[in-house]
């Protein structure tokens, strides 16, 4: 969807650039990279797909919000985008605002922020062949941050773990135990 | 205490690889180190940025034979910070300000990444048109 004042801005919360290439395939707005989990970080962004509005005076008119920007990964989220794309039409074309726009992103906790900094050694270390550290900050970025999946989901591909597999079942129980926690405006329903 | 300097590997805005004296797990630095590893120098008024100063109140917590305590530093500032002594790696976070502006604020930080050839971009090139941001995974 690209209108005149208006594009979609797609950024891959991964650290291969190549596995990033196949999903960018026909896509015409711009595909980046958070290799270093910064976005994710200062975004407060905890699971994907996130989406946040911005206006062209760099606000943030409605906050993080699990809704596809398009039908790209509907495959593997199961979430269609029609309704979330209806309401980006009235914000572009008449400037509305839907109700939960205004809805207050809870910030990252000292443990969660900690999880990133993990997060980030642990990348470093395996870029640079250090195992034992890789393995040791990947686990204490999870443990610091269980039910983010930017951290223990996006550590599965890193570690030789399948993130559709065993382990992916295992973080939604968990996650879905705790009342599905989310930086952002809860989902009501799929 | 370590006898001899480290290289080590810290991570903040940018990745740099000061020679770290590293005593009880505390990362030791050149004070003239600082302001490559972090963007702040030492200066007898504090912890200075081109004309901004943060004070510093407890000399003590920050002075070593060796140098200056980085996590102590990173603590005046402000910033998060975690330390490897076994594998000479630091990890600085961002000041909890920052980390504030977007969920709070309101205000969408700019933020470096890579396009698909692997070029340095941020989402401030696109600052002045609506934008939608997805943030999306492989995985």
């Amino acid at each position: 969807m690209v209108a005149e004042n208006f594009t979609v801005i797609a950024v891959a919360l991964d650290e291969n650039i190549a596995a990033v290439i196949p999903f960018a395939d026909g896509i015409t707005y711009p595909v980046l990279v958070d290799t270093e989990h910064q976005m994710s970080e200062i975004y407060a962004i905890s699971n994907v797909p996130t989406v946040v509005w911005i206006d062209e005076d760099d606000r943030i008119v409605r906050p993080n919000a699990r809704e596809p920007g398009s039908d790209m990964f509907t495959e593997f989220t199961g979430i269609k985008c029609e309704g979330h794309m209806e309401q980006v039409r009235s914000w572009i074309r008449g400037g509305v605002l839907p109700v939960d726009a205004a809805y207050e992103v809870e910030v990252l906790d000292e443990a969660e922020v900690a999880a990133h900094l993990h997060f980030r050694l642990a990348v470093h270390a395996r870029r640079s062949g250090m195992d034992k550290a890789t393995k040791r900050h990947f686990a204490l970025a999870a443990e610091s941050a269980p039910n983010d999946f930017t951290i223990v989901r996006g550590a599965m591909p890193l570690t030789e773990v399948d993130p559709f597999g065993p382990a992916f079942f295992e973080l939604y129980g968990r996650f879905s135990e705790a009342g599905s926690p989310y930086h952002g405006i809860p989902r009501t329903s799929g | 205490m370590a006898a001899i300097p480290q290289p080590t590997t810290v991570l903040a805005e940018n990745t740099t690889v000061p020679d770290v004296f590293w005593d009880a797990g505390r990362p030791i630095v050149d004070p003239s180190d600082l302001a490559a590893i972090l963007g702040w120098e030492l200066k007898p008024e504090g912890l200075c940025r081109g004309d901004s100063c943060v004070p510093i109140l407890d000399w003590s917590s920050l002075e070593h034979p060796a140098g200056i305590d980085l996590t102590a530093v990173a603590d005046t500032l402000g910033r998060p910070v975690v330390v490897d002594p076994d594998a000479r790696m630091v990890a600085v976070g961002i000041p909890s300000s920052e980390r504030h502006r977007a969920p709070l604020n309101r205000q969408a930080p700019d933020v470096r990444l890579l396009d698909l050839q692997g070029a340095q971009r941020g989402l401030s090139e696109w600052s002045g048109t609506r934008r939608l941001l997805v943030a999306f995974s492989t995985w």
